[in-house]
């Protein structure tokens, strides 16, 4: 396989391996999101989808694999948990910070309020200044209209807005791309709308977005690129219109099947 | 090494005292856990009943033992029942000789009040934790009351309440050294006597310490033996990926 | 009774003045000393983790009396090391190595507290904080330990009541708390009333402190009650402490 390096990559993901006890949940996965580009990775449960979101901004440590982020390689492996250099963490720990987070279980803090939990990121990580950040993140929760309730801890909050607020917090940091591990499968039916409304407008705004997602209908509509993960392996990627309209793996095809 | 000798079982070795102690302490535990048990089962039915005084009596009985140092228990069990005894004798026949209340009974009633204070509390947690669902769903297909609590009730709750039994178990093992300040010739109080003579206070109290520490080790060991196999059944179901 | 009061109220409260000195004195250093220890025994390196395992599960399984003999008493055995080490002050004071023991005892459960508040935090949590890029010690101080305190908060509470009534002990190597004091008048009179006012003594402290606790706990959990947090006014100390970001 030849490595080409593309200039308007955002994201890069090459030839990706973790197992866990033995079981081999991904088998070599890679991955090109360019800019403005909205990618969704669907595939049944088990099929190592959330995994591969959480190898790409290592909350999993993948077994082998290169990961390329705005141009800085990080080559992983096994053995590089173990003894990581003060060099590498920082390099970890920089590619976090440019990749933004969106949990399903949204993981506000709950001892903060929610101008805090977005806060959090640029005043402790990036540093920079509370005046500017306050202002920036009164802003992004305007954006998500959450701003009315930005003196409230999370625990008041339902679902939906939890979410919403999520979304504010991974964005204050002004990520190259943002990550969605199914951000709605943890809400109510009809708590659901709310927060795909903003993730539609963020596509929109031409921002870089990988999402895990179970909402076929709304993954149609917003990406730019399908992907289907079927057994730790891409077994078939192109536009939506492509996959959702003329799917050519059986296994993609019986999905959709029982989604509809 | 002259250390061994200072414990040796025979001839000037203190040993065999220490052993005797141990002897002591084991049975004050052992005869103060039904006492607490019982009266502890006692004071959480009553903190169940519907009359609001009953309950109250419960409450402040547990709430008051909970609060006092378990020593201050000690001494107004060994100095006040001691006291009443003498009256009530005096009282009865006014020729008696007086009586002494013995530390042993006295350290008894003491733990075991300690005893009941604390597992009442353990008692009414568990039986708050029952899932009222199951008895609905007996009593649905026509269980009996009293069956129910026998069948359903009553196993369940003693698997919620074990966990916190066994504490106090253990926290009731380690008390039992207080009533060595009364004179109860435990292993404690062994320990001190033969400090007295050797001179040695370190290496007797030290190997006292060993002691209770082995066998809180094993009450430990055994409980968590006993909880597993009450849990079975009840295992947590693996993580979800 | 109230004769019994009037004669030995002045030597009760002084009692109480040092049963509350040992062990508020005793649970702050415990407090100090639990969170780098409970730190240790969560180390992924053995070497590490097993000393201060054996540490707590040695002054958890035995009586507080039996270490309380073992250093006041036991130090006596190394008299002459003791005093050319320019130590001997310490231990022969039966109030220091009271404190000492106390100090010791109630370090040990106060880690194993910790560590199951630690335990207890969600992952997730820690998770989002590692996603924006957290170091570790920022992590520690913002989410881990702010989340873990606030769920060990009662179990702490319940540690320094226990230590209240356990510190009664040392009325035996002769300090003069409220049971030493209270032991001192019942030799003096043989009036069981002595006993009864002890008892009201312990119980009116350990209520107060009940209730304080309990107010401060509401106080730290406040962001679990729903309601608005006032800007400015009536912050949490714990967001406080937390954030370092609040507006």
């Amino acid at each position: 396989m030849t490595t080409m390096h593309h200039p308007q990559a955002a994201l890069e993901v090459e030839n990706l391996h973790k197992s866990y006890d033995g079981t081999e949940v991904l088998k070599g996965v890679s991955l090109t999101a360019h800019k403005h580009e909205v990618i969704s990775i669907i595939g049944s449960s088990g099929s190592g989808k959330s995994t591969f979101l959480r190898c790409m901004n290592l909350l999993e440590f993948p077994d082998s694999g290169t990961l390329r982020v705005h141009g800085e390689e990080l080559e992983l492996a096994a053995d590089s948990r173990g003894n990581r250099s003060k060099r590498f963490q920082r390099q970890i720990e920089r590619v976090r910070t440019r990749l933004g987070m969106v949990f399903q279980s949204f993981n506000l803090w709950p001892h903060m309020s929610v101008l805090e939990n977005v806060m959090m990121g640029p005043c402790i990580v990036l540093g920079r200044p509370r005046e500017e950040v306050e202002a920036k993140a009164r802003s992004l929760l305007a954006r998500v209209g959450m701003l009315e309730k930005c003196q409230v801890y999370p625990e008041c909050l339902s679902g939906g807005q939890k979410q919403r607020v999520a979304i504010a917090r991974a964005l204050a940091m002004d990520p190259e791309v943002m990550l969605f591990d199914e951000p709605t499968s943890a809400l109510d039916p009809e708590l659901v709308g709310e927060v795909l409304r903003v993730i539609r407008e963020l596509g929109e705004e031409g921002r870089t977005m990988i999402m895990v997602t179970h909402e076929m209908r709304f993954a149609r509509e917003v990406s730019s690129r399908v992907v289907y993960l079927h057994q730790g392996r891409i077994e078939e990627q192109g536009t939506p219109e492509q996959l959702f309209g003329d799917p050519q793996s059986a296994n993609l095809r019986r999905l959709l099947a029982t989604q509809h | 090494m002259e250390w061994l000798s200072y414990l040796s079982f025979t001839g000037g070795g203190w040993g065999d005292e220490l052993l005797r102690g141990l002897g002591v302490t084991l049975a004050l535990a052992a005869a103060s856990l039904p006492v607490g048990l019982a009266l502890g089962l006692a004071v959480a039915a009553l903190g169940l009943c519907r009359r609001a005084l009953w309950r109250g009596l419960a409450a402040s009985f547990s709430t008051t033992i909970r609060g006092l140092p378990e020593l201050l228990t000690l001494f107004i069990i060994y100095h006040g029942v001691g006291l009443a005894l003498n009256s009530l004798l005096k009282w009865l026949s006014p020729g008696a000789t007086p009586v002494e209340l013995s530390p042993f009974l006295a350290g008894v009633i003491a733990l075991g009040l300690v005893f009941a204070g604390y597992s009442s509390e353990v008692w009414r947690g568990a039986w708050q934790s029952l899932d009222r669902g199951q008895l609905e769903a007996a009593q649905a297909i026509g269980v009996r009351r009293l069956t129910i609590f026998r069948l359903i009730e009553l196993p369940q709750l003693l698997r919620l309440a074990l966990p916190g039994l066994g504490n106090l178990w253990i926290s009731l093992i380690k008390d039992t050294a207080l009533v060595s300040v009364i004179a109860l010739n435990d292993l404690m109080r062994m320990a001190n006597v033969a400090v007295g003579v050797t001179k040695k206070p370190f290496l007797f109290f030290a190997v006292v310490c060993l002691v209770y520490w082995a066998i809180c080790l094993l009450c430990e060991w055994g409980l968590a033996r006993l909880e597993q196999r009450a849990n079975r059944g009840f295992e947590r179901e693996g993580r979800a990926a | 009774m109230i004769d019994i009061l009037e004669r030995f109220s002045g030597q009760l409260l002084s009692g109480a003045g040092l049963t509350l000195q040992i062990t508020l004195i005793a649970s702050l250093l415990a407090f100090c000393l639990s969170l780098p220890l409970a730190l240790l025994r969560r180390s992924p390196s053995a070497a590490w983790r097993w000393p201060v395992r054996l540490y707590v599960s040695f002054f958890r399984g035995t009586p507080l009396l039996a270490q309380l003999f073992l250093v006041y008493y036991g130090s006596g055995q190394f008299r002459v090391p003791l005093t050319e080490a320019g130590l001997w002050w310490f231990f022969r004071d039966p109030y220091y190595c009271a404190l000492l023991t106390f100090v010791l005892n109630s370090t040990a459960y106060q880690v194993e507290i910790l560590r199951g508040g630690l335990r207890a935090v969600p992952s997730g949590q820690i998770e989002a904080g590692i996603a924006l890029g957290l170091r570790k010690l920022e992590l520690y101080r913002r989410i881990i330990l702010p989340n873990a305190y606030r769920i060990a908060f009662p179990a702490l509470g319940n540690e320094l009541i226990l230590l209240l009534k356990g510190s009664a002990v040392v009325s035996v190597i002769t300090v003069l708390d409220v049971m030493g004091q209270t032991r001192r008048a019942f030799s003096q009179t043989f009036d069981l009333s002595v006993y009864f006012w002890a008892a009201v003594l312990y119980l009116l402290m350990t209520t107060i402190f009940v209730l304080l606790w309990r107010r401060l706990e509401r106080c730290l959990t406040r962001h679990l009650h729903c309601r608005s947090a006032q800007p400015g006014k009536r912050r949490g100390l714990f967001t406080r402490l937390s954030t370092g970001v609040a507006p």
